[in-house]
């Protein structure tokens, strides 16, 4: 352990924050991980997240966890920390998301229009979005979609993608050569697969199912059922009430959307392909 | 509402309640109204007999009922 220092500047959707920690071995992790987010100056009133090892031994959990002085958690595992770092800066933006719906799902860019990836964990998302990135799409976002509901404009925050191993992106994790040891889980700088994109018009919503006894399809919803669907994937809803609901509303209605069945993810990139970009 | 359909949010709950046709044909006609008058109301609107819509009638009621979607 070394004494204090700042790791650097980042931007969470709009938001500024810093990382400061007492381990440059993490914060080279930060660092590496968070490096499509980083910025060269956090201005004059950055949230400050402190992630110190407080030096217990095993078998206790050395980590804590505080965000503008404030703690947050006392106790996190070696190997969960930087996870829980983003979980918290996600919360972040969930928490200051102005009158934009935040969804729990991924977002990227085809032929200049966003589709977000709305589903609960497991659905393969993430995978998608990972693999969609490789193939050349522009990534947005990965767990936070943020949309607008007025302009329907997508708004990017570029955090790691949450890659679960193994799985199909292996042989394209192994080709780029990523800092840390492969676990169960990996975060991966979507810079490391693919481009960022900026803020995109809302072309279209996908809720992907991982159907391995089914054909890969994309499966039009109407809006009363999508609607539905999207209430599950809006953390915001108790919080925000009626007006939320009523936003989540605006987007059912502006854009169409579809089941996406999935356990291929080249034939679930070309059945996107044909939606994308087109908004019908 | 969607075309024939509606979506409703019990903020007291958190619930949201998906409405197909018939339901939300029924939902709408919940003014006041007894279970015979809407019966007659959407088996003039179908061609259907209205004895069989007023079974149809009573279950979706007891339905928004039981899912706290009905006051007073």
């Amino acid at each position: 352990m070394t004494g204090r220092f700042r790791v650097g500047s980042f931007d969470a959707g709009g938001i500024p924050f810093t990382v400061e920690t007492n381990r440059r071995d993490f914060g080279a992790r930060v660092r590496e991980i968070f490096r499509d987010i980083e910025i060269a100056d956090a201005g004059l009133s950055p949230v400050e997240f402190e992630v110190l090892d407080r030096g217990k031994p095993p078998p206790e959990h050395p980590w804590s966890l505080c965000r503008d002085g404030v703690q947050r958690e006392i106790a996190v595992a070696d190997n969960y920390v930087l996870t829980y770092l983003l979980w918290e800066v996600t919360q972040l933006l969930f928490e200051r998301t102005g009158g934009r719906v935040h969804l729990h799902g991924a977002a990227l860019v085809h032929d200049g229009k966003a589709i977000v990836l709305a589903g609960r964990s497991h659905a393969g998302k993430s995978t998608l979005a990972a693999w969609l990135t490789y193939r050349g799409w522009g990534f947005l976002t990965d767990e936070a979609a943020l949309v607008d509901p007025d302009s329907l404009m997508v708004s990017p925050f570029w955090r790691p993608i949450n890659v679960r191993r193994p799985g199909p992106l292996d042989p394209i994790l192994k080709e780029r050569t990523l800092h840390g040891p492969l676990d169960a889980e990996v975060l991966v700088p979507a810079s490391v697969l693919g481009a960022l994109a900026g803020a995109a018009p809302l072309g279209s919503i996908a809720f992907p199912r991982f159907t391995p006894e089914e054909e890969v399809g994309l499966f039009p919803m109407g809006p009363a059922a999508a609607l539905v669907e999207l209430t599950q994937h809006f953390p915001g809803l108790i919080a925000d009430g009626r007006a939320g609901f009523r936003r989540l509303a605006r987007l059912v209605e502006a854009v169409p959307a579809y089941e996406l069945r999935l356990h291929d993810l080249d034939k679930a990139e070309r059945v996107l392909r044909a939606v994308a970009g087109n908004g019908s | 509402m969607f075309g024939t359909e509606a979506v409703l949010y019990d903020e007291r709950s958190g619930m949201v309640h998906h409405l197909n046709a018939s339901a939300c044909a029924i939902w709408m006609l919940l003014d006041g109204r007894s279970v015979s008058d809407i019966a007659t109301n959407l088996a003039r609107a179908s061609g259907t007999a209205a004895d069989d819509i007023r079974r149809d009638v009573l279950q979706t009621i007891v339905e928004l009922e039981s899912a706290g979607l009905l006051h007073g």
